[in-house]
């Protein structure tokens, strides 16, 4: 019994502590009043911070939700060979090529944004196009930052793997692409739409790459938020952010209920 | 004679109320501050300059984050046509080349301005005068006494109270410099203050204006090294007031905006119409109404001193000369970071 409640008491202070952030962002968007503080209690009840939510912060939104699942999809897209061909191919120095992969995590947001910014001037300066300040250089920059969280655990779940099930496939008659196809990325699924996640995640929120990217054509939400908050502080930022908060929560609740989250997470024979 | 009233004609074609049509098709890219500023400037300055025809776009980021797009850029077209940028960054500009020449006569607003604010590589739009925020409130409520120096700060009875700009914020240079000068330092020699910041040993250290002004009006920070603009902008929120320790033979120190005309941009008659409108009265207004800062404007520092409640500002001439201008020749930001991180760095 004692142990039961020393469990809930832990489970809910870390509950507490994960949600804490987010009710404080809740409960302070709510409040009239303030105009450069966050006000818990709220001073004054109301929804003024929600109804001044201004249409840049949308635009901005919807911007990045696209970058998130474009950069998530293409570091996915380049994950899948990369990882099949470093766990199964026979090429030299695949530590180092793997150790490689995983760099961008190893270097600092900021040094990769102006590396980036440097990049684009130099391609623009021969070629003539300009990707900075474009949704096209910022999904770029965005697909090498993200492709390691894919690499990942694409690996792990490949280091995982039972080559045999494709070996039975192919001697029932499988072309390759079948097998490929039919086995081996269904059993690649967990891993992937784990890794996909984080990647669109870690995207969505992503500032210093962006801050060098963007410009007066597209500007990433989390930008556009951080632009909005070094100058003074802005309620509407609560608001949209409670707004996101609970579209991410009823999306996630929304899919759990129809689809259920176990297609993406069953692991399978990969097991 | 005639050339003349040609002139003065071309002069009001060029820079006077927009006329419709006069920019169609001109899209021109400003380096700016985000959040509140960029709305001021939208409504004051690219709201009447869409009259004419023509469309204002944002760059936004801090003055040193749109300094780097530009080295960035450097050899291609550059990221905006105007920026507008802070004092100690105005040596980098001209020292990377990175200023074309003004047309003064474009710009018939500068009359309105003191000579010394502007030449053809730039021209002040605002200042911010810097010195201690505090809340008189929690002053009066805890029995402390104004603090009139920077070494008021390190008093015990601030103790956990008292904000500082962090080396990066835009206030740290001129906190610094008005420490040194105040402990026996000056703009070349910053060991005094940072020995005077490690000794008030500040409760945070304000990285951006929303961090102290939600310190300030939720009673956290009871005073700080700040502009006081923060007086203005919080003036709902919080019961502020600012002093101005003494700073050489003066009080106080300016923080100074300018805007610049980026080399390699086009449209040369529509910088400067914008530029103009920068320092037409309802911008500089608004500039300190909406956003806080000081305008330049010698009419608009007429209209806001003769305005009740704005007398925590030194709006006359003489008072905003009698404050301390940095020597930025003396400065080097490089080896201010350096000294800070080793000093009062974690």
């Amino acid at each position: 019994m004692i142990r039961r409640l020393v469990t809930a008491l832990l489970l809910g202070t870390v509950f507490a502590l994960l949600l804490a952030p987010l009710a404080v962002i809740a409960i302070g968007s709510l409040d009239n009043g303030a105009h450069a503080y966050i006000a818990i209690p709220p001073e004054h009840f109301g929804i003024a911070s929600y109804l001044s939510i201004r249409p840049r912060f949308w635009v901005a939104l919807r911007l990045s939700l696209l970058l998130g699942t474009v950069s998530a999809v293409a570091a996915s897209l380049f994950a899948i060979p990369a990882c099949l061909g470093l766990t199964r191919g026979s090429m030299p120095a695949k530590e180092f090529i793997l150790v490689l992969l995983r760099a961008p995590l190893q270097i600092p947001a900021l040094v990769l944004g102006v590396s980036f910014l440097e990049m684009y001037y130099t391609i623009g300066h021969w070629t003539g196009w300009y990707a900075q300040d474009s949704f096209t250089g910022l999904a770029i920059a965005h697909s090498f930052a993200v492709a390691p969280y894919v690499v990942g655990t694409l690996v792990s779940v490949l280091q995982r793997y039972d080559n045999s099930i494709e070996e039975a496939a192919t001697i029932l008659g499988a072309s390759p692409m079948g097998t490929l196809w039919q086995i081996t990325l269904p059993l690649l699924r967990p891993g992937l739409f784990a890794g996909a996640l984080y990647a669109f995640a870690t995207s969505f929120s992503e500032v210093p790459i962006s801050i060098f990217l963007s410009g007066s054509h597209v500007t990433p939400f989390p930008v556009e938020i951080f632009n909005s908050l070094q100058f003074d502080f802005d309620p509407s930022v609560l608001a949209i952010s409670t707004v996101i908060t609970i579209i991410s929560m009823v999306t996630v609740f929304a899919m759990q209920r129809l689809l259920g989250l176990q297609i993406f997470l069953n692991v399978g024979a990969a097991e | 004679m005639r050339f003349f009233l040609f002139l003065l004609g071309a002069l009001c074609s060029l820079a006077g109320p927009v006329q419709a049509g006069q920019f169609d098709g001109v899209t021109i890219r400003i380096g700016t501050f985000g959040g509140k500023w960029r709305d001021v400037v939208e409504k004051n300055v690219g709201a009447a300059f869409a009259k004419g025809g023509g469309k204002l776009e944002f760059v936004l980021g801090q003055p040193a984050d749109n300094l780097a797009r530009l080295i960035a850029a450097r050899g291609a077209p550059p990221p905006f046509d105007i920026l507008e940028t802070l004092d100690n960054l105005l040596p980098a500009l001209a020292a990377g080349n990175y200023l074309a020449p003004i047309d003064l006569a474009a710009i018939p607003n500068v009359a309105k301005l003191d000579s010394k604010l502007y030449d053809t590589s730039h021209i002040m739009v605002w200042v911010t005068e810097e010195g201690i925020v505090y809340n008189r409130t929690v002053f009066l409520e805890h029995n402390i006494p104004v603090p009139a120096r920077y070494a008021d700060l390190a008093a015990p009875s601030l103790k956990g109270h008292v904000s500082l700009p962090d080396i990066n914020a835009g206030g740290a240079i001129p906190a610094l410099v008005g420490m040194a000068h105040e402990a026996g330092g000056s703009e070349a020699d910053i060991a005094p203050a940072l020995a005077l910041v490690k000794r008030i040993g500040a409760a945070n250290y304000w990285s951006s204006s929303s961090m102290l002004q939600t310190g300030l009006a939720s009673k956290d920070i009871w005073a700080a090294a700040a502009q006081a603009g923060n007086v203005q902008r919080l003036r709902h929120q919080a019961d502020l007031a600012v002093v101005f320790p003494p700073v050489a033979d003066k009080v106080g120190v300016l923080k100074q905006g300018y805007l610049v005309k980026v080399a390699g941009g086009s449209q040369s008659r529509a910088i400067e119409w914008i530029m103009n409108a920068f320092l037409d009265m309802p911008m500089q207004l608004a500039t300190f109404r909406e956003a806080g800062q000081v305008p330049v404007n010698s009419a608009a520092l007429e209209a806001l001193h003769d305005e009740p409640g704005n007398d925590f500002l030194r709006l006359a001439p003489q008072d905003i000369a009698g404050m301390y201008r940095i020597d930025f020749s003396k400065v080097n930001e490089t080896a201010y970071v350096r000294a800070w991180n080793r000093t009062v760095g974690p």
